[in-house]
Parts: structure tokens; C-alpha cells; sequence
């Protein structure tokens, strides 16, 4: 098979992660449940949707601006307390960060399907520790 | 794609400013592990890079109508297009 041409550049062995994720470079959270292509489809200024290129289902969604809607919303609408070891863990919810993107948009039909069609799949790790939405 | 773009379009975010996105259509590409495809014709490949020219996002998105090398919409989601290739 022919060679990656980062290769020699990276380290370990690539591994698919069907998890949120925060990225840092782009101020946005990722999700992606299949590891295959897809194709972007953009809903709006915050939200887009990735459907596979192979059958056009919803296989992951992206979430952009994530600061700015905490500066919009405070951490109080979109954090969830849990407790871990001695302390507590301040954790970002992903579906209150979805609902308060959808809020910041025109109430349409085509934009309250999108995000229906993503909470109704939701990931299994719903929340993101708050301390790593940190932007690069 | 960032040695040979087809388009470079400037001011990706409304939240952050600046950041660039550059567009090109490779002949082929891996649709999953091992399965390789021609590139589709109702696409575009594009790169995101932020505004301190990191990139962070690649990814295909559905073409425009009126200009197969720039994503749909890229009249109102981007500042500009400031290049364009001419081979």
C-alpha cells in the first residue's frame, strides 16, 4: 500500500476515536462515529453535519465557535458538575452547547431538523472537561 | 492541496477573525481503509487554516453551482475569495 505522506512525520500508530474532541486550532468540537469519508454539509454559522460518502448517512457533526458561545451563554447553561476522585469536574454538556447554537439562529424548519437529526443520536461521551476548551 | 489550490478564500469565522480556506479537487481519495474512489464531481476538497496558518480542519463539502471549485455558499461564508488559479 502506498505510504502516507506524513508518515515520517508522525509518531505511534493512527487510531479512529468515535469521541468528541475538542479542537483547539479551530475553536470547535468534533464528532465523527465512522471512520470513512464524509462530506460537510453546512447548516449554519455553528453547526455542520458530516453524512458519509459512501451512503449519505449523518456519521458526525461539527460544533464552531465554541467560545463564543460561552461568552453568549455563560458557563452556567452549558457546564455539568460530576465528581472524580477528591474533587469535582466541571464538564461542558455537548447537547447544551447544541441547543444554545441553535438558539443564536433563524427558527426554520431546515435548522430545526439538523439539529434534531443530531441530538437524536447523541454521543456516547456526552460532555467535554471544561479545562480543555482552551483555544490555541 | 496547499501547493497547488484551485481557490483561496479569506475570513472563515464570524467569531474569529481572519483565517483562510483553501480549495482544490484531488483525482482520487480513500473512502475508507484500503478503499480507494475518484474524487465526486458534486464535490470540492477543502483546507482550513486559522489565522496564525495552522491548519485545524480538511475535509470535502458540496461544490457550488456556479464555480465547481469553491464550496456552495462561499459568497456569504467567506470574507473573499483573494485567489484564484488559472491553470
Amino acid at each position: 500500500m502506498e505510504k502516507h505522506f506524513l508518515e515520517g512525520k508522525m509518531e505511534g500508530k493512527p487510531e479512529f476515536r468515535a469521541e468528541p474532541w475538542y479542537n483547539p486550532y479551530g475553536d470547535c468540537i468534533e464528532y465523527q462515529v465512522a471512520d470513512e469519508a464524509f462530506v460537510a454539509e453546512r447548516i449554519d454559522e455553528l453547526l455542520t453535519i458530516y453524512r458519509s460518502a459512501i451512503d449519505n448517512r449523518p456519521v458526525g457533526f461539527q460544533i464552531k465557535g465554541v467560545q463564543a458561545i460561552i461568552r453568549r451563554f455563560g458557563w452556567d447553561g452549558l457546564v455539568v458538575a460530576s465528581e472524580a476522585g477528591a474533587g469535582q469536574v466541571r464538564s461542558i454538556s455537548i447537547v447544551a452547547l447544541l441547543l444554545a447554537a441553535y438558539e443564536e439562529g433563524p427558527k426554520t424548519l431546515g435548522r430545526r431538523r439538523a439539529y434534531a437529526a443530531v441530538m437524536e443520536s447523541p454521543p456516547k461521551q456526552h460532555t467535554i472537561p471544561a479545562d480543555e476548551l482552551v483555544p490555541a | 492541496m496547499l501547493e497547488h489550490p484551485q481557490r483561496i478564500f479569506y475570513g472563515v469565522r464570524e467569531h474569529n477573525e481572519g483565517g483562510w480556506c483553501y480549495t482544490a479537487r484531488p483525482a482520487e481519495w480513500y473512502v475508507k481503509e484500503n478503499v480507494v474512489a475518484a474524487f465526486p464531481r458534486n464535490m470540492v476538497f477543502a483546507v482550513y487554516l486559522n489565522p496564525n496558518m495552522r491548519v485545524y480542519l480538511c475535509r470535502a463539502e458540496y461544490a457550488a453551482k456556479d464555480d465547481p471549485m469553491c464550496p456552495v455558499d462561499w459568497q456569504n461564508r467567506y470574507r473573499g475569495l483573494v485567489w484564484k488559479s488559472t491553470s
